[in-house]
């Protein structure tokens, strides 16, 4: 072997470990040393490229999970992410990955509709994906205080629902329109009968024009709201748009 | 009595081991778990960033929690983590050696997520990490949040984190 000695400061534990290592399987340092560089430096940018997106796709299902976990297993996934993170870190030029904002980005999906393409977030509830390729438009179900009122209701945030139609904007749902998508919403998700049936109407304060008299009661209720997708370039819509949720129709 | 708040009481430099008997931890064998481990104890963490010892984070880049610091007119940075309630406290250490108070300027909801937030992002650039297992920390004078507890609740349903500058607090006496 060349005669290439380096001198190199190492922190404790991987000392210990590579003394570890020397006396389980007898393997000197300098071997160990060489063989963890030709096997994790001195890859192909292309092998480098797709372990980065395996590490990058299991830390973000780790992060997602990781509140629905008690001790013990908060203890092994977050040992496991430490290790994805190191180990990211390192194919990428040794700055972290960390970076909460990606690790909850919403997934997107895309689905036929007719003529164009509709682009959703991947935990939207589809209500009715049998006439997808018969609707122009779609629109979305959000109630309001969704994390509040179906976290202390229901244990979880009360989700999203998307539904198809041939509506393009909100204000052409009627009554009879949302009573439909109602019904839709509770034949997959059944709690949302108890959403139905806690709606608060305001009340105007007769002494106090244009205020509401049962405000608290109204502000915390999970009003339901229908709101209509974006169609990509509408001019209704300012230039500089961002969808909600990245949600949109591309003609 | 009472002593109004002024930058330059913040002491430039602070000795080891002067303010924080806490046990020191082993940053390198110290994770995520311990930490959480720690905040389910009630016990505070406290970080020390000092552009005298750790103006580099370990990739070489300048520190940003020193550069915070030296923003505000300190070399040395002691912040303390602790759960207050269903949340978790980050505060800075203000005032002068012979009055030492806490500011709170950050407020998470905690989770498990919050923990491994913290742990990954405001430690790495720590040069000392303490915990206060004789909980110390409760008996310093601290100043009261700046929000009431209804409001914190209401902002965390929205965001992450609730920040506060350290200029928020200039017209509080302490």
């Amino acid at each position: 072997m060349a005669n290439n000695k380096l001198t190199i400061d190492l922190t404790n534990e991987n000392k210990e470990a590579l003394e570890q290592i020397k006396q389980e399987y007898r393997i000197p340092y300098g071997n160990t040393v060489n063989q963890l560089i030709k096997t994790f430096a001195a890859i192909s940018e292309e092998t480098k490229d797709e372990l980065l997106k395996f590490l990058q796709y299991n830390i973000k299902k780790i992060y997602n999970d990781i509140d629905n976990v008690d001790s013990y297993m908060f203890r092994v996934l977050s040992a496991k992410l430490e290790d994805y993170l190191n180990m990211a870190k390192f194919f990428n030029g040794g700055k972290s990955i960390y970076d909460t904002k990606s690790f909850t980005q919403k997934t997107l999906k895309t689905i036929r509709i007719k003529d164009g393409i509709l682009i959703y977030p991947s935990d939207y509830i589809v209500l009715n994906p049998e006439i997808a390729s018969s609707s122009m438009y779609a629109g979305v179900v959000e109630c309001r205080n969704s994390v509040k009122y179906g976290e202390e209701h229901f244990g979880k945030p009360i989700p999203h629902f998307m539904f198809f139609c041939n509506k393009k904007y909100s204000s052409e749902y009627d009554a009879y329109f949302c009573q439909n998508i109602n019904r839709l919403c509770v034949d997959v998700w059944p709690e949302f009968q108890v959403i139905i049936d806690n709606q608060v109407e305001p009340i105007d304060d007769p002494d106090k024009p244009y205020l509401i008299k049962n405000v608290e009661e109204w502000e915390a209720a999970p009003t339901i709201g229908y709101f209509a997708i974006y169609v990509q370039g509408d001019s209704k819509y300012p230039p500089d748009y961002v969808p909600v949720d990245g949600a949109k129709i591309i003609r | 009595m009472f002593k109004k708040m002024k930058k330059t009481d913040i002491p430039s430099t602070i000795e080891e081991g002067d303010l924080f008997p806490g046990k020191e931890l082993e940053k390198n064998r110290f994770n995520a778990a311990d930490l959480k481990d720690y905040f389910d104890e009630g016990v505070p963490i406290w970080v020390w960033y000092s552009l005298e010892n750790k103006s580099r984070n370990e990739d070489g880049k300048v520190n940003y929690h020193v550069l915070l610091a030296y923003e505000r007119g300190v070399r040395e940075d002691f912040n303390v983590f602790y759960k207050k309630n269903d949340y978790i406290l980050r505060c800075v250490m203000s005032g002068s050696v012979d009055n030492p108070y806490l500011l709170i300027i950050d407020i998470w909801k905690y989770s498990n997520r919050t923990a491994l937030d913290i742990y990954h992002e405001e430690f790495p650039d720590a040069y000392k990490v303490f915990a206060d297992i004789k909980k110390n920390t409760y008996k310093m004078k601290s100043v009261p949040c700046l929000l009431a507890e209804e409001e914190i609740a209401k902002k965390l349903m929205k965001h992450t984190k609730i920040h506060f500058m350290i200029d928020d607090y200039k017209n509080i006496e302490v």
